[in-house]
């Protein structure tokens, strides 16, 4: 019974986890785009284009999980997106610069990087077991096909 | 896991998701009346405060009192940046210290006393936040150094380095 609904569970909830972080990078694309400078990582003409794209590509790949359409992809790219997100924060960890997350919100309060560091990191082992469970699926449903 | 099939779908799938979310993108940016310029956005030269409690102050204006010995000079950043490089007389009082520590290393200084806080350039938020921390603590007189040790530096000001 847990095990049926487990798999289901968990993609609807980290969907759901992407989407909800996406909302006020949307929402207020000038703040976001001033977090994104703050991380001093991208040169200036990619800071539009970054903070512009990926809330939406957050959006999708969150939508699609939910709905278990494209979900391998979708499981891989947030995975993708989120080791990108602890690299930048862990960088600037180590570099000793405090700048705001811009993880679930574009204000600049809020808890800091090593702690933004460390939630990341819950969330990351779900998306691997996930991605490991999509993905095995997958290849069990292709084996079973194939044996009929 | 290793088949090829299943790492094609993969990476069509996620281009697929990805592309969508960039249409989408430049769709809502082009109809939106605050949308941002895709390539020629630059960031505001400065923030124009540190919070109600707390007055900006300049390099320049900081040397002023740096040369005077009027203030104390704050370094909010890491430990380690600290040793690297900063204002000649500065304490280390970064911005992982908890209250109690803060309260304890501030606990000499007389609270009229002028602090001005630095952290590495105008980008870092520490002196900011440790600034407002000061205020809260009942310092009167509480300066926060928007341009860091950069400004600090590009406007001529000493360094030292080590412990």
């Amino acid at each position: 019974m847990v095990k049926r609904y487990l798999l289901p569970a968990l993609r609807i909830l980290f969907g759901v986890v992407f989407i909800v972080a996406s909302i006020d990078k949307i929402h207020n694309p000038e703040a976001f785009a001033r977090i994104v400078a703050n991380y001093r990582m991208l040169p200036l003409p990619l800071v539009a284009p970054v903070a512009l794209t990926l809330p939406w590509i957050e959006v999708m790949a969150g939508l699609a999980l939910i709905i278990n359409w494209c979900s391998k992809g979708a499981v891989i790219l947030l995975n993708a997106l989120l080791v990108v997100f602890m690299a930048a924060l862990g960088f600037n960890v180590v570099r000793g610069v405090d700048v705001a997350c811009g993880c679930f919100t574009t204000s600049t309060e809020g808890s800091g990087m090593l702690q933004s560091l460390l939630r990341d990191i819950p969330l990351l082992l779900v998306g691997l077991y996930l991605a490991w469970r999509i993905l095995l699926n997958n290849q069990r449903q292709r084996y079973n096909r194939r044996r009929d | 896991m290793r088949s090829p099939f299943l790492i094609r779908a993969v990476l069509v799938q996620a281009f697929v998701l990805a592309l969508l979310g960039v249409l989408l993108a430049v769709a809502v940016n082009a109809v939106r009346p605050n949308g941002l310029a895709w390539f020629s956005w630059r960031p505001p030269a400065e923030d124009s405060s540190c919070g109600p409690k707390v007055s900006i102050i300049t390099p320049k204006d900081a040397m002023e009192l740096w040369t005077g010995k009027q203030a104390l000079f704050v370094d909010a950043r890491d430990e380690s940046l600290f040793a690297e490089g900063r204002i000649p007389g500065a304490i280390s009082l970064p911005l992982s210290l908890t209250e109690v520590g803060l309260k304890l290393r501030m606990a000499q200084t007389p609270k009229e006393k002028t602090i001005v806080v630095y952290c590495e350039g105008p980008v870092c938020q520490a002196a900011e936040k440790q600034s407002n921390r000061l205020a809260d603590m009942g310092f009167t007189s509480v300066r926060c150094m928007r341009e860091g040790v950069e400004g600090w530096a590009m406007a001529g000001g000493e360094m030292e380095a080590g412990w």
